[in-house]
């Protein structure tokens, strides 16, 4: 009667699925690359506001002999700095707050707190198992040596069930939960940097792909009419600052278009994760957990039977 | 597409390309000038408040679903906390255990317990 008390006891904890190994590995893979994730959008309104600043130093420029007019757009420009900067700090935002979440599936999903469980226990299997010679050494009718060995499986054993049942519950809450709005997030950031434009409360903006290609149209047209035009001799310097500033709005729109592809694969890592954790129907996964719970529950059962003969 | 805002932007911009184009005229006089500079601060300051304001309405967009993450974030923080409650819970309870019988065995074998 007690040993099928023990089993029964033993299946009813784990009847609640619980992660396999590989669900595991793919969320700490995720979040691994959500942590190793560093190409930040901020960089772009930075470089972007640099050239702007640029541009309006060439226009400022034209201000020749107009002291007070020249003050005025140099205030302007530092007002303008300091508002791009303060926007600039806001972009990662969200960004940061993903992988927050993201560190917090990892420690949700650490093996170490049942890896510890077994430490522990180990340590009471060993005490149990010499008091148990000590009380042996004295009387007549021995107790089974194996007694503290099996106490201290069974109190891993459950211990470690109900941990992960608990573990697999809040794992998937928090990934249902986190889904819609990780999406919208990532969603939002291929929009903004990478769309035509986009709406936020019903006006639209242009987005920061079309922001870099007019703010290069701009230093171009400033350029000819307050540099170039005023050039009557051949003048190296203005010429190779003129290539040079070109040369850094590529770069701007390369960096660009890298965070979006890079933006693109990790909304295509947690897709596989939302996917893989959700889809517990392979049959290669569910005969594996079958069988750890299988090979843990005998263990535990075999030193029991020994114990009760 | 050309949004509202990028059309505005445009036409200020065009508007200081002109205004540009007439400062470089040698025949201006002093004042005319003045008046050519005041003009061309004043389209400066609308075109960087207008790009300022598409910069910001990009953060906003981006920062949309912030409050509904740090709340989930706070959840599973908590969450965290109350595993590893759990966890600690079971290797009290292993090591009171296994402290007790320690002391009974070292009881045992002085014959302090019989």
């Amino acid at each position: 009667m007690k040993k099928i008390c023990v089993v029964l006891l033993a299946i009813w904890i784990s009847g609640c699925a619980v992660l396999t190994e590989s669900q595991v590995k793919n969320i700490n893979a995720f979040a691994a690359t959500a942590k190793a994730y560093s190409d930040f959008p901020d960089v772009l309104v930075r470089k972007l506001s640099d050239l702007h600043v640029k541009t309006e130093l060439i226009e400022a420029s034209a201000h020749r002999n107009d002291t007070a007019r020249l003050n005025n757009a140099i205030r302007t420009i530092q007002s303008f700095e300091k508002s791009a900067s303060s926007i600039a700090d806001k972009f990662n935002l969200s960004l940061q707050l993903i992988q927050q979440y993201s560190n917090l599936l990892t420690k949700l999903s650490a093996t170490s707190y049942s890896e510890d469980l077994g430490k522990s226990t180990k340590a009471l299997g060993d005490n149990l198992t010499g008091l148990i010679n000590t009380y042996n050494a004295k009387v007549s009718t021995k107790i089974p040596a194996s007694v503290g060995s099996a106490i201290s499986k069974a109190v891993l054993f459950v211990g470690k069930q109900l941990y992960k049942r608990k573990q697999t519950k809040a794992l998937k809450d928090f990934l249902l939960a986190g889904n819609a709005l990780i999406n919208i997030t990532l969603n939002n950031l291929k929009e903004v940097l990478d769309s035509d434009g986009f709406t936020i409360a019903g006006v639209n903006h242009p987005s920061m792909k079309t922001m870099i290609e007019e703010e290069r149209k701009n230093f171009i047209d400033k350029y000819g009419i307050v540099i170039l035009a005023n050039i009557s001799t051949p003048d190296y310097s203005a010429v190779k600052e003129y290539y040079e500033t070109l040369k850094e709005y590529d770069n701007l729109e390369q960096a660009r278009s890298k965070i979006v592809t890079s933006l693109g694969k990790f909304s295509a890592a947690y897709a596989r994760l939302i996917q893989n954790v959700s889809n517990k129907k392979q049959l290669s996964d569910i005969i594996q957990e079958t069988q750890n719970f299988i090979k843990d529950a005998q263990d535990v059962f075999n030193t029991i039977k020994d114990l009760l003969k | 597409m050309n949004t509202e805002v990028l059309n505005t932007l445009k036409q200020v911009r065009q508007l200081e390309n002109e205004v540009l184009a007439k400062m470089n005229d040698a025949t201006l006089t002093d004042d005319e000038r003045s008046l050519l500079g005041s003009v061309q601060n004043k389209l400066s300051e609308i075109d960087n408040i207008l790009l300022l304001d598409s910069l910001q309405a990009m953060a906003n967009k981006l920062n949309e679903s912030n409050i509904g993450l740090q709340d989930l974030i706070s959840k599973m923080q908590a969450t965290s906390d109350k595993l590893a409650q759990f966890s600690n819970t079971v290797k009290k309870v292993a090591d009171v255990v296994g402290a007790l019988t320690e002391i009974i065995m070292k009881g045992a074998s002085v014959g302090l317990i019989a």
